[in-house]
C-alpha cells in the first residue's frame, strides 16, 4: 500500500496514549491498533478530523504517499 | 462517530420481526410437510397415487403392481416433498439469521444457495419422478410401456423461482463482500 499511516510517529510526539485518542474518537482499540498499523481499507474524514483536531496536526502528518517501488512492506 | 454496520433500529425491526415469523413457519412446514405428504399417499393408497398421477391410474392397475414396485414407487414420489422440505429448512435458517440482524454474512448466503438449489431439484425432480413413477409401474405389466414426460407451467415458475433466488443470493454474495470491506474503514 503506498499510503503509510504515521499516526504512530504523532502519538509519540504528542505524547498521547492509543487508548486515549481511540475513546475521544470513538473508535474501538482494536480498530485504532489497525489503523496505526495501516492495516484498515480506508479512513473516514470524520475520522481524520477527530484525529487532527485532537493531535493538532494536518492530514499530511498522519498519511504519507509512497510510491510501491520505494515502499517498505 | 463509532464504526459499525447496524441498522437503525427501527428499520431493523421492521426486517426482524416478520423475519422470525417467516422463518418459524418455514421450519415447522419443513418439518411438517414430508410426514403430511407420505400421510396423505399411505392413507389413501393406491387411489391417492393415481389421483396425483391419472395418467398412470388410467393404464395401470396400481393395486395389483408387486410389493416393491409399490415401494420404490412411495418412496419416489416422496422425493420432490422432501427437496422441498430442505428448500423450506434453508429457507427458514436464512430467516433466521436475518431477525438475528445478521443480514450480510456469508452464513446468510450459504443458506439462500442452498435454498435455491433445492427449489432447483425439487423443480427437477417434479419433472423426472412422475416419469420414473410411470416406468417403473408400465414396465411390470405385459404389453408395450408408454414413458411420458410432461414439463408444466408450476415446474417451470419454481425453476424460474430457482434461477431468481440463486440471483439474489448472488447479490447478497456481492453485499457481503462489500460490508467486509466497510468494515475495513475507520
Amino acid at each position: 500500500m503506498p499510503i503509510v499511516v504515521k499516526l504512530d510517529v504523532m502519538l509519540a510526539e504528542r505524547k498521547v496514549r492509543s487508548k486515549e485518542l481511540a475513546e475521544f474518537i470513538g473508535i474501538t482499540e482494536a480498530n485504532m491498533s489497525l489503523l496505526k498499523q495501516g492495516k484498515v481499507k480506508g479512513i473516514r474524514f470524520e475520522t481524520l478530523a477527530s484525529i487532527c483536531a485532537y493531535l493538532r496536526c494536518q492530514p499530511g502528518d498522519l498519511l504519507k504517499f509512497e510510491p510501491e517501488d520505494t515502499a517498505e512492506g | 462517530m463509532p464504526a459499525s454496520l447496524s441498522p437503525p433500529a427501527v428499520a431493523a425491526d421492521a426486517i426482524d420481526r416478520p423475519a422470525r415469523r417467516l422463518s418459524r413457519t418455514c421450519l415447522v412446514l419443513a418439518f411438517v410437510l414430508v410426514p403430511a405428504v407420505a400421510g396423505v399417499l399411505a392413507l389413501g393408497w393406491p387411489e391417492s397415487l393415481s389421483s396425483a398421477m391419472p395418467e398412470l391410474g388410467a393404464n395401470v392397475d396400481l393395486a395389483n403392481l408387486p410389493r416393491w414396485r409399490s415401494g420404490l414407487i412411495f418412496v419416489l414420489a416422496l422425493i420432490p416433498a422432501l427437496l422441498m422440505a430442505a428448500a423450506l429448512l434453508e429457507a427458514g435458517r436464512c430467516l433466521a439469521a436475518f431477525a438475528r440482524r445478521q443480514y450480510f454474512s456469508a452464513e446468510t448466503v450459504r443458506h439462500m444457495r442452498r435454498f435455491s438449489a433445492c427449489v432447483f431439484w425439487a423443480a427437477i425432480s417434479g419433472v423426472g419422478v412422475p416419469t420414473l413413477v410411470i416406468l417403473i409401474a408400465t414396465t411390470a405389466g405385459p404389453g408395450p410401456a408408454t414413458l411420458t414426460i410432461s414439463l408444466g407451467s408450476d415446474d417451470l415458475f419454481l425453476l424460474l423461482f430457482a434461477g431468481i433466488s440463486w440471483q439474489i443470493a448472488s447479490v447478497l454474495g456481492r453485499a457481503v463482500a462489500l460490508a467486509e470491506d466497510h468494515a475495513q474503514i475507520v
